[in-house]
Parts: structure tokens; C-alpha cells; sequence
């Protein structure tokens, strides 16, 4: 990214000059209030559906975080996604089942496992980067499913939830609700950091990094610690799935899931905070209606990937926020 | 030695057919700036069709000129329908675009071929090994795919360094504006570019058929190997693309073949069994690491 070729790493429109903010965001909040009051009307398979949609959203909402705060792309989310996800499984191997020990420990392993990737990743900047974070990704994906205690190719069942503080997370509904406060929690952390002086840089540095550069910012170090704590997000969306399936395989590390993520911020819309979430929804939804017709719903996923990046490439959030009158954001 | 030589000519092998996919990328990359998902699909796409077309014919050439010459075509019209509209667009949209041509075509032939892995038959006449040196036999098929591969490696080089076409590649990589202003089109240099691309990647498919099982997923495997290649070499310079593809091929192979062998002086041979895959599995991840903190713009890079 330092010549002025690589300047459409990102687009202009992602750099509006209005800021995030939790209240101002519309759309979002009617979406956690439709969270919040599934469960009193729904059965608790559509209510599971919805948990999964904010889990997965968490993950694609830290996917566009370090795209927005950085202009980093990384096509490698699903190693620590899935990082988190094992974590659970080692901490469960151990005899540890106590949410508030191994989820902490859980995010720390992430982040050190991010700090690696992002100090070689981020030696050269553009393309590379995506390349680089797929390939590390591979590379985890490699050493954890040829590990015989972690189940190796086939995975392994955790035989019920974490405790939290003695409360049992066993039920539909309490998990999906924690999930729920654990969604708010990241979301407002990260319209804090969005807002604060290092975010603001971080946005610069998306949008011109040599102009950052000469402004007096060290780059590579703002992009360091946006790209850790994206992957630690991840990761507690990891930590929070492999909860919720009750379940641990190499699917949380395929390099497919670090797609997925990038097509739902894609679908949700990449100048929006709370795009990934919509874009998880979407797709989501996506799945249930085509899936009806054919095990191979994928067939029309690609081609509506296309379409929507060749015609709308927006996202669905800003749209939806001019309809609730919100600021287009 | 024996071993050694034959692991050697494998990691050669391997490598060569990695070269002849990662060059589609790094051309594209070169020419266009632009970063294709969907190329590893291409090198599925012509091992696909040439099972299908080798199986219905029962003739190996029949299926290998299909795979070619329809992964030229799928080429064309992908960059005239798709790719062509995302050269102006940033990276994230080629990725998720590229992202979706991934999805379709592995859907479709898991769709067509009910998902199991299929095996293609060696050509008549290729089949068995032959004596190299004295006591030293090898597959008579990898030598064929080594020298035919060697020869394309070649082709190409010749085509970009002494051939008009390969000036007017050159020169539209570096300024195409000028290109365009001493009256070629800039457009039909990257179509062809581009299905160019495609056509080496199928060829890899095509000639890979018979070495591996030929399976959905088998495209994105050797992306990100491609990928590895890449910025291991430097970001589209053609030379490096070559060195680095030989050795990632041998650091691959002969990683696999000796990892077991190093680590049996040390450890049980049941840890050895565990670990060994994994770690040699690695190794080429290690090599890309190691590249990036000496030198970080890719060994051969300008």
C-alpha cells in the first residue's frame, strides 16, 4: 500500500466523514431487540438460528473492523476463529470447564496467535497481506487436524457447555442471551475504539498510509494492534461457537469460513460497524431458502456473491439505515 | 540414493506443475493487478474434464485437449463477463468476486460428480517406470509430465522475453496507457493474459489428473500453495514465480519423504507417525515466514 496505485485497496465511500456511534446506529439496535425477543416468540430451533447469526456476525463485525481501521483484508480470520474454538476443546481435554478461567486464556492464545501472523503478514502491505494471512491460516489449519487429542480430521464432541460462574449455559435460551450481552459488549467496544484518536488514525491509514505516515503515525504498529484485537473478536466468536455446536472439528479453520466472513461484511456493508451482523443474516437466510430446493445451495451463493459485489457493493446496512431515517453511516 | 533421486525428481515434478499454475497468477497479478481466487478452480475444471472426456472416449489425448482448450474458453468468457469489470475495483472486491466463481464451480461439480473423488488413467504407453541410471527406475508418466511441463516453462519464457506478443504483455504490465495510446488494445491484452492463465492452470489439471485423486477442493489446495509461491518469488516477476515454485515443490517433497526418516533418530516411532505429516506439512508455511522477515518484498522481486 505505499504506491499511489494501491490506493483502491479501499474504496472511498468507506471513509465518510460521520462517525459510529451505538445509538445513532438504527438498523443495529432494532436487529438486538429482534435478538432479544426471539426467544419469547419463536421455537428454539429458529431461536438457535438467530444465536448463530450473532455469533458469526461477531466474527465478520471484527473481520470489517480491520478492514475499516487499517486496510487490512485478511483472508485468514478462520485460524483464530477456530483457534478460539480449540481452545475450548484443550481447556475441556484439561478438565476446565469454568467460562470465566479458560475464555480469558482462550482470547490470550488468540492473541499471541494473531500477533505472530501480524507481525510477518504486515512486513509488506496490499495484496500480499491477503495472501500471507490465507497462507498462515492454511499452515493452522494443518498443524491443529493432524493433532490426535484434538480429534485430527473428524474432531470431537464437548458433551455439553461451559459453566458461567456455576450458572449452567445448557438452555437455548440462557445461552442465546449471553451470546446476546456478549454481542452488545464487543459492538460498543468497538464503536469506543472506532471513535478514539488511535481508530481515527486507523481509518487514515486505510484510506492514505503514506500521508499517515507523514503526519507523524507509525502505521504498521496502529495496523498490529487493529489486526490483534479483530483476531481476539474472532476468536471469542470461536470461544462462543464451539459452545453453542457442543462440537470442535477443522471446519472452524477452513480457509472457507475466512470467505464466508468477508462475504457476509461484504453483503452487510463494509463502511458499517454493524455490517457483518446484517451480512450474517443474510446469509443465513440465504441458506435456509435455497437449501430447501438442493444440498448444493451453494450454486446460487457464488453468483449472488458476484452480483452484489459487481452491483451493489454498499451492503445491505446503509440502505436500511436512509429507511429508518438513521444517518447513512 | 536411490530414494533420494527419485524424491528429488517428485519435488521437481511437483514443483514444475505448481510453476505452471502459479504463473497464470502471477501474470494476471503482473498485467492486470489483479488477484484471482478462482484459478485454482481452472486447474480442477481441466482435471474434471478430462476424466469425463478421457472416460467417454477412452482416449487420455482426446480428454487432455479438452481440458486445455476448455479452460481457455472458461478463461474468456470469465474475464469478459466478470474479471474485466473488477481490474478498476479494490482488492477486497476481486477477492470476494473471485470468492464467488470458487463457490459455483466447486458446487457444480460436486453437483455433477456426486462428490467423490475420481482417479484418471495414465496414458497408454506411460504407464510403468523406466530405468534412468543403472538400478534407478522411474514412473515413466512424472517423467513425461516433468519434461512436458519443463518444455511449457520454457515456451513461456521464450514467448514473453523474444516474441512481439510477449513485448506487448511487458509493456502493458509497466504503462498501459502508452500501450493503449501507440494504438493496441490494452483490453485484449489482458483477455488473452487472462486465458492464457487459465489454459496453463488446466493444463496443470490436466496433467495432474493421473497423479492425484481428482476431487472438489483440489483447486484451492494448490491456491494457496500458488499463493505461497508468490510471495515467496515476488509479487509478479515471472522468474521468481519459477524458482520459488521449484522450491516449494522440493522443500514440500523432500519434506514429506526425510521429516519421518530425521525424526525417527529421536523420538517413537508412534510420535513420529503423529507428528510427522503435520510438521512436514508446515514446512513450506515456515519458508514463507522465513522469506518474509529477510526479505519481505520476495526473493526475486525488482
Amino acid at each position: 500500500m505505499t504506491s499511489p496505485s494501491d490506493e483502491r485497496t479501499m474504496p472511498a465511500s468507506t471513509l465518510r466523514p460521520g462517525l459510529p456511534s451505538l445509538g445513532g446506529d438504527r438498523a443495529m439496535l432494532l436487529l438486538l431487540a429482534l435478538f432479544a425477543l426471539a426467544p419469547l416468540v419463536l421455537e428454539a430451533y429458529l431461536v438457535g438460528e438467530l444465536t448463530r447469526v450473532m455469533i458469526y456476525g461477531m466474527a465478520a463485525c471484527a473481520v470489517g473492523f480491520a478492514i475499516r481501521h487499517g486496510g487490512l483484508v485478511s483472508f485468514g480470520h478462520a485460524a483464530f476463529f477456530g483457534m478460539g474454538a480449540y481452545c475450548v476443546l484443550m481447556a475441556r481435554n484439561a478438565g476446565y470447564q469454568d467460562a470465566l478461567l479458560v475464555w480469558p486464556l482462550a482470547l490470550l492464545a488468540v492473541a499471541l496467535l494473531a500477533l505472530v501472523i501480524g507481525l510477518l503478514s504486515l512486513r509488506t502491505g496490499g495484496v500480499a497481506f491477503i495472501m500471507i494471512t490465507l497462507g498462515f491460516a492454511q499452515m493452522v489449519y494443518f498443524v491443529i487436524s493432524g493433532s490426535q487429542s484434538l480429534g485430527a480430521a473428524d474432531g470431537l464432541p464437548l458433551f455439553g457447555r461451559d459453566m458461567l460462574a456455576g450458572i449452567s449455559l445448557d438452555a437455548t435460551e440462557a445461552f442465546h442471551y449471553l451470546v446476546l450481552v456478549a454481542l452488545g459488549l464487543v459492538l460498543l467496544v468497538m464503536t469506543r475504539l472506532s471513535r478514539s484518536p488511535a481508530g481515527l488514525a486507523l481509518r487514515g491509514i486505510a484510506h492514505d498510509e503514506r500521508r499517515m505516515k507523514a503526519l507523524g503515525y507509525a502505521p504498521k504498529r496502529l495496523q498490529l494492534t487493529s489486526f490483534v484485537f479483530s483476531a481476539v473478536v474472532a476468536g471469542f466468536a470461536g470461544v462462543l461457537a464451539a459452545n453453542f455446536y457442543q462440537f470442535v472439528g477443522p471446519a472452524y479453520l477452513h480457509w472457507l469460513v475466512s470467505g464466508e466472513l468477508l462475504v457476509m461484511v461484504a453483503l452487510g456493508g463494509i463502511a458499517s460497524l454493524s455490517g457483518g451482523l446484517f451480512g450474517a443474516l443474510i446469509l443465513v437466510l440465504f441458506e435456509a431458502v435455497f437449501s430447501e430446493y438442493t444440498t448444493y445451495w451453494r450454486i446460487f451463493l457464488g453468483p449472488a456473491v458476484i452480483l452484489s459485489v459487481l452491483y451493489l457493493h454498499k451492503g445491505v446496512h446503509p440502505a436500511l439505515e436512509r429507511l429508518l431515517g438513521g444517518r447513512d453511516d | 540414493m536411490v530414494f533420494f533421486l527419485e524424491q528429488l525428481l517428485n519435488g521437481l515434478n511437483y514443483g514444475l506443475l505448481l510453476f505452471l499454475i502459479a504463473a497464470g497468477l502471477s501474470l494476471v497479478f503482473g498485467v492486470m493487478h489483479l488477484i484471482n481466487l478462482a484459478h485454482g478452480s481452472l486447474f480442477m475444471v481441466g482435471a474434471f474434464v478430462t476424466v469425463a472426456v478421457a472416460g467417454s472416449t477412452g482416449s487420455f489425448w482426446l480428454g487432455a485437449a479438452a481440458g486445455i482448450v476448455s479452460t481457455f474458453l472458461i478463461g474468456l468468457v470469465i474475464e469478459r463477463l466478470i474479471v474485466s469489470s473488477l481490474y478498476a475495483r479494490s482488492h477486497l472486491d476481486q477477492v470476494l468476486a473471485t470468492f464467488g466463481l470458487i463457490l459455483f464451480f466447486n458446487e457444480f461439480l460436486r453437483w455433477l460428480s456426486g462428490g467423490t473423488p475420481l482417479f484418471a488413467p495414465t496414458p497408454d504407453g506411460f504407464g510403468g517406470a523406466i530405468e534412468i541410471v543403472d538400478g534407478f527406475f522411474y514412473s515413466r508418466y512424472r517423467l513425461a509430465v516433468t519434461i512436458a511441463a519443463l518444455t511449457v516453462a520454457a515456451g513461456l519464457w521464450f514467448m514473453l522475453a523474444r516474441t512481439k506478443a510477449g513485448m506487448l504483455v511487458r509493456a502493458s504490465a509497466s504503462d498501459p496507457a502508452m500501450v493503449r495510446h501507440i494504438g493496441f488494445d490494452v483490453r485484449l491484452v489482458g483477455a488473452m493474459v487472462f486465458a492464457v492463465g487459465a489454459a496453463l492452470a488446466g493444463l496443470a489439471g490436466v496433467m495432474s489428473g493421473p497423479l492425484v485423486s481428482v476431487e472438489v477442493g483440489m483447486g484451492e489446495q494448490v491456491l494457496i500453495i500458488a499463493f505461497v509461491i508468490v510471495v515467496v518469488g515476488g509479487m509478479g516477476s515471472i522468474k521468481g514465480t519459477f524458482w520459488a515454485s521449484l522450491a516449494i515443490g522440493l522443500v514440500d517433497t523432500l519434506g514429506r519423504a526425510y521429516t519421518p526418516v530425521l525424526m525417527g533418530g529421536l523420538f517413537e516411532p508412534r510420535t513420529v507417525a503423529s507428528i510427522a505429516p503435520s510438521l512436514s506439512a508446515v514446512l513450506i508455511y515456515v519458508l514463507m515466514a522465513a522469506v518474509l522477515i529477510a526479505r519481505p518484498q520476495g526473493l526475486f522481486a525488482r
